[in-house]
C-alpha cells in the first residue's frame, strides 16, 4: 500500500508526539524514572529497602584442598566474598559516581582487598600490587574478561568495565584468592554486612528488581515495591 | 558258570599279565605326564599373566603420574574459572579456548581433556587438541558420575570414546565450595601402547571391549588368535588356541583396575610352544619306550611261560605213564627252581611207585594179591575177626613116592606146576590161597574179602581143580611122566581170621574147628575126590553129592559124615559111589 507523503508525515509527528505510549524512550541523562518533564523540578518520590540476606552453612562436601593447611603463605583463610544488594537496571540518573574514591582492588598479604568491589559502569577499575610477589589478575566472567598478566609490586594495572554485571576475579598464582566485582548501572546498591542486612536509600518509588548476588550461590532476584518516603521489607533466603 | 570251557593258557595268562602291566604303568605314566603338562602350561600362563600385569601396572603407573603432573598443572585456577564462566554463560567457547592455550603451553598433543557439568554432562571435548564438541544428548561417562556422586577427588581409569580406549583420570574441579563439575585428563592406549607392554610383558597384549580389540599387537589384533574374547572372558580360566600355521598360545583374560566403567580387559597371549617342547618330547620318548617295552613283555612272557610250560608238559605226560603203570623211568627237567623242586620230587616218588610196586610183587608172590592189597593199603592188624570161612586143603596123594628119584629142581617144578594150577582154581573163584604147605595148600574163601556164596564157590573151585588136573595129567604124560592125583577137603564155618605174627612178619590165616575138619577131611580124601563137610552140602541144594562113610577124625571129638562131591547140579543116576 503505497503511503502518501503526508500520511507519512503524519506518522512521523504521532511517534514524534506520543513519547512514553508502550516502550520506553531512551532517557537522558540524569532523568530520572517516571520523569516525562525534565523541566519540572519535583522533589522525587523515593523510599528505602531494608533487607536481610539469609546465607545457609552448606558445609562443604569435599575437603578443599585449598583449605587442607597446606601452609602456602599467609591468608588461607580466605573470608567469604560478601554478598551484594543491588537494582537492576538503568535506574535514576546513571550509575552514579563510585563512592569512596576510584575503584581500587587492592592485591594484598595474598588477598584482594575489597573482596567485594563495585564499579559504575564506565569507570576504570585499578589492581595495585602491594605483596612483594608476583600477582596475576584475571576473569573470565561475560561482562569484562580480562588477564592483567604479572606484574610486581608498586605496579597497577587498570581496566575499564563497560558492561554491567558480577565479575568473579582470581588471582592465577594463588588460587585461592578471589574478589567479585559488580558494575552498577545505578547507584542504588549495598554490600550486605556480616549479619546478612542491608539497606538501600533513597530508591525511586515504584517496582524494581532487587538483585542479591554471592559469589558461591549466584544471584537471586526479587521483586520488590518501593513505597514513596516508606521503607520495604525485604528478605532473600539462599537456602530455597 | 562253565569254566572248563574257557580255558586260559599259562603263557597266555602271563603274556597278559606282562602286557597288561605295561600297558597299565604306560598309561598311567602318559596320564600323568598330560597331567603335569597342562599343570605346567596353567603355571607359564598365569606366570606370564602376571609378569604382563605387573608390567602393566608399573607402565600404567607411570602413565598415571605423568597424568598426575599433568593434572597438577591443568587444574589452575583458571580453567576452574573458564568452566564456571563457560557453565554460567552457557558458552562453551571461552573454556574451549582456554583449555586449547593450556594444551598448548603443556605440549600435551595427544590425548583427550573432557570437561563435564556437575550433573556429569560434558561441556567440552578435546581430542589431540582438537574440539568434538560433545552432544547434548550423550549419557555421562561412568568415571565422571562416580566421581562426581562419591567422595573421592580423583580416579583412574578407563574411557571409550568414540572407539577410542583412553587410559584417564578424572579429577573434581570445585570453586571453593561446591563441586563445579569435573576434568578428564588421559592418553590414548593405542597400537603402540600395547606393543611397548608386549615387549616387557614377554607375551601379546591386547585391551579388549566387548569383543573388540581396541589396542593390541599384531597377533592379537588381527591374527589367528584374536577370536572368541568374549567366551575367554566368561570363562576366566586359560584357553590353548592353536594358529593355522600350527603355533600354540595360551590366552588369559584379566580385569584391569578402573575398568569395570568402560568394560575394557586385558587379554594376554603366551606362546606355548616353548613350553610345550619339552613335554611333547618326553610323551614322544615315553611312547617310544611303551612300544619297546611291550614287545619286551612280550618276549620276556614268551621265554618264562616256555621255561614253565615245557617242564610241567613233560611231568604231565610222565603223570600219563604212570597211570598206565610205567614207574621206571626219571623225568629229565634241567631247571633249579621250584620246578626243578617239583620235577626231582616227582622222580622221588616214581622211585617209591617202582619200589611199592616190586615189594607189591614181591609181596603177591608171597601172598594173594588180595591180601598184598590189604596189607599194602597200611591197615595191618595183629588183632583178627571171626567170620564165617570155607576152607579148602587140597593135596597130592602119594607124592613121595612121586617125588622119588627126581631131582630137586624136578621136585620143585612139579610142584609149582600143581600150585599154579590149584592156585589159578582157588583165586579163579574168588578165594585166597592162604598158604603152601609141603605139596598141598590152603585155601580160604569169604576172607578178607567176604563173599557171600563162600561154600560154592570152594567147591566149585575144588571141582575145577580136579577137572584141570586131567588136563595136567595128560600133559604129564605126554612128557611121560606120572599122573599127579589130587584130595580136596572142604569145610565151613566159623573161624577167627587175622594177620598172625609179628610186626614185621605177618600171616593172614584162620583158625577154627571148621579149619581143622577140612584139613582132616583131605587127608580123607582119596584120589580125586572132594570131601565136603555136611555144613557146606547144606549150603545148596543142588549138588551131585554122595554121602560118605562115617569117620572118626583125628582133633574131633565127634564123628563125621562126609559128602563126596561129584559135581554141581542134579545128581546124575549115572554117577556111582567109588
Amino acid at each position: 500500500m503505497k503511503l502518501s507523503l503526508p500520511g507519512a508525515l503524519a506518522v512521523l509527528l504521532a511517534l514524534l508526539l506520543l513519547p512514553g505510549l508502550g516502550a520506553e524512550p531512551p532517557v537522558p541523562e540524569g532523568a530520572a524514572d517516571g520523569d516525562l518533564h525534565p523541566a519540572l523540578d519535583a522533589a522525587p518520590a523515593t523510599g528505602t529497602i531494608e533487607g536481610e540476606v539469609l546465607l545457609p552453612d552448606r558445609p562443604a562436601r569435599r575437603v578443599a584442598e585449598r583449605y587442607a593447611g597446606a601452609g602456602r603463605g599467609a591468608s588461607q583463610e580466605q573470608p567469604p566474598v560478601p554478598a551484594v544488594a543491588h537494582i537492576h537496571g538503568a535506574v535514576g540518573r546513571g550509575p552514579g559516581a563510585a563512592r569512596d574514591g576510584a575503584p581500587t582492588l587492592v592485591q594484598r598479604d595474598t588477598a584482594f582487598v575489597p573482596g567485594l568491589l563495585v564499579v559504575p559502569l564506565g569507570a576504570e577499575a585499578s589492581f595495585p600490587n602491594e605483596d612483594p610477589f608476583f600477582h596475576n589478575v584475571f576473569s573470565y566472567s561475560r561482562p569484562k574478561r580480562f588477564d592483567l598478566g604479572r606484574y610486581p609490586r608498586g605496579e597497577s594495572k587498570s581496566v575499564t568495565f563497560d558492561a554491567p554485571g558480577y565479575l568473579k576475579v582470581f588471582c592465577e598464582i594463588h588460587r585461592w584468592m578471589r574478589a567479585g566485582i559488580l558494575v552498577v548501572e545505578n547507584p542504588h546498591h549495598a554490600v550486605v554486612g556480616d549479619d546478612g542486612r542491608f539497606t538501600l536509600s533513597g530508591v525511586p518509588a515504584g517496582t524494581h528488581t532487587l538483585v542479591v548476588t554471592d559469589f558461591d550461590r549466584g544471584a537471586k532476584e526479587v521483586e520488590v515495591r518501593v513505597p514513596d518516603g516508606g521503607t520495604v521489607q525485604v528478605q532473600v533466603d539462599f537456602g530455597r | 558258570m562253565d569254566y572248563s570251557r574257557f580255558r586260559l593258557t599259562f603263557r597266555a595268562k602271563i603274556l597278559l599279565a606282562l602286557v597288561g602291566t605295561v600297558v597299565l604303568v604306560i598309561g598311567v605314566s602318559l596320564q600323568a605326564i598330560n597331567r603335569q603338562t597342562s599343570a605346567q602350561i596353567i603355571g607359564q600362563v598365569e606366570r606370564a599373566a602376571e609378569t604382563s600385569r605387573r608390567a602393566f601396572a608399573e607402565i600404567e603407573g607411570l602413565r598415571n603420574e605423568e597424568l598426575e603432573r599433568l593434572g597438577q598443572r591443568f587444574r589452575g585456577i583458571r580453567l576452574h574459572a573458564a568452566l564456571e564462566a563457560s557453565l554460567a554463560d552457557e558458552d562453551p567457547g571461552i573454556l574451549e579456548s582456554v583449555a586449547f592455550q593450556e594444551l598448548e603451553v603443556a605440549g600435551l598433543e595427544r590425548g583427550i581433556v573432557a570437561f563435564a557439568d556437575a550433573d556429569g554432562r560434558e561441556v567440552v571435548v578435546l581430542l589431540d587438541q582438537d574440539p568434538h564438541p560433545p552432544s547434548p544428548r550423550a549419557p555421562p561417562d561412568p568415571l565422571v558420575l562416580r566421581l562426581l556422586e562419591g567422595e573421592e577427588r580423583r580416579i583412574t581409569g578407563y574411557r571409550l570414546y568414540e572407539g577410542v580406549l583412553y587410559s584417564v583420570q578424572v579429577y573434581l574441579f570445585d570453586l571453593f565450595v561446591e563441586p563445579l563439575g569435573a576434568m578428564t585428563l588421559g592418553f590414548a592406549l593405542d597400537d603402540a601402547v600395547a606393543r611397548r607392554l608386549g615387549e616387557v610383558a614377554g607375551a601379546e597384549v591386547c585391551f579388549v571391549v566387548g569383543n573388540r580389540c581396541l589396542a593390541g599387537t599384531e597377533k592379537l589384533r588381527s591374527g589367528g588368535i584374536a577370536s572368541g574374547f568374549d567366551e575367554l572372558l566368561r570363562a576366566g580360566a586359560p584357553r590353548i588356541v592353536t594358529t593355522d600355521e600350527g603355533e600354540s598360545w595360551a590366552l588369559m583374560a584379566g580385569t584391569l583396575e578402573g575398568g569395570e566403567s568402560a568394560g575394557v580387559q586385558q587379554v594376554i597371549g603366551v606362546p606355548l610352544d616353548e613350553v610345550l617342547l619339552p613335554f611333547q618330547r618326553i610323551q614322544r620318548t615315553e611312547r617310544w619306550v611303551g612300544v619297546g617295552a611291550l614287545l619286551l613283555a612280550l618276549l620276556v612272557g614268551t621265554m618264562l611261560s616256555r621255561g614253565l610250560t615245557r617242564p610241567i608238559r613233560t611231568l604231565v605226560a610222565a603223570t600219563g605213564r604212570v597211570r598206565r603203570g610205567e614207574y621206571d623211568f626219571t623225568v629229565d627237567v634241567p631247571s633249579t627252581d621250584e620246578v626243578g623242586d617239583l620235577a626231582d620230587a616227582f622222580n622221588g616218588m616214581l622211585r617209591d611207585l617202582a619200589l611199592k610196586e616190586k615189594y607189591r610183587g614181591v609181596l603177591e608172590k608171597v601172598v594173594s594179591r588180595d591180601i598184598a592189597e590189604e596189607m599194602l593199603k597200611g591197615e595191618i592188624r595183629l588183632g583178627g575177626e571171626t567170620r564165617n570161612v570155607t576152607t579148602l586143603f587140597a593135596d597130592v596123594r602119594g607124592f613121595t613116592s612121586l617125588s622119588e628119584g627126581l631131582a630137586s629142581q624136578d621136585i620143585i617144578a612139579m610142584l609149582n606146576e600143581w600150585f599154579d594150577l590149584a592156585a589159578g582154581a582157588v583165586e579163579g573163584e574168588g578165594g585166597v590161597v592162604d598158604k603152601y604147605s609141603g605139596d598141598g595148600l590152603m585155601a580160604v574163601f569169604g576172607a578178607p574179602i567176604a563173599l557171600a556164596d563162600h561154600p560154592t564157590r570152594a567147591v566149585r573151585a575144588a571141582l575145577a581143580m580136579q577137572k584141570a588136573l586131567v588136563g595136567l595129567n595128560r600133559i604129564r604124560e605126554e612128557r611121560g611122566q606120572p599122573p599127579l592125583d589130587v584130595g580136596v577137603g572142604i569145610a565151613t564155618g566159623s573161624v577167627v581170621a587175622g594177620n598172625t605174627g609179628s610186626q614185621n612178619r605177618l600171616n593172614y590165616t584162620v583158625l577154627g574147628e571148621s579149619v581143622n575138619l577140612a584139613a582132616r577131611l583131605c587127608s580123607e580124601a582119596g584120589p580125586g575126590e572132594i570131601l565136603v563137610s555136611e555144613a557146606v552140602r547144606a549150603s545148596w541144594e543142588e549138588v551131585d553129592a554122595v554121602q560118605g562113610p562115617l569117620l572118626r577124625l583125628k582133633g574131633l571129638s565127634y564123628e563125621v559124615r562126609p559128602w563126596i562131591v561129584r559135581g554141581l547140579g542134579r545128581a546124575s543116576p549115572s554117577t556111582a559111589s567109588s
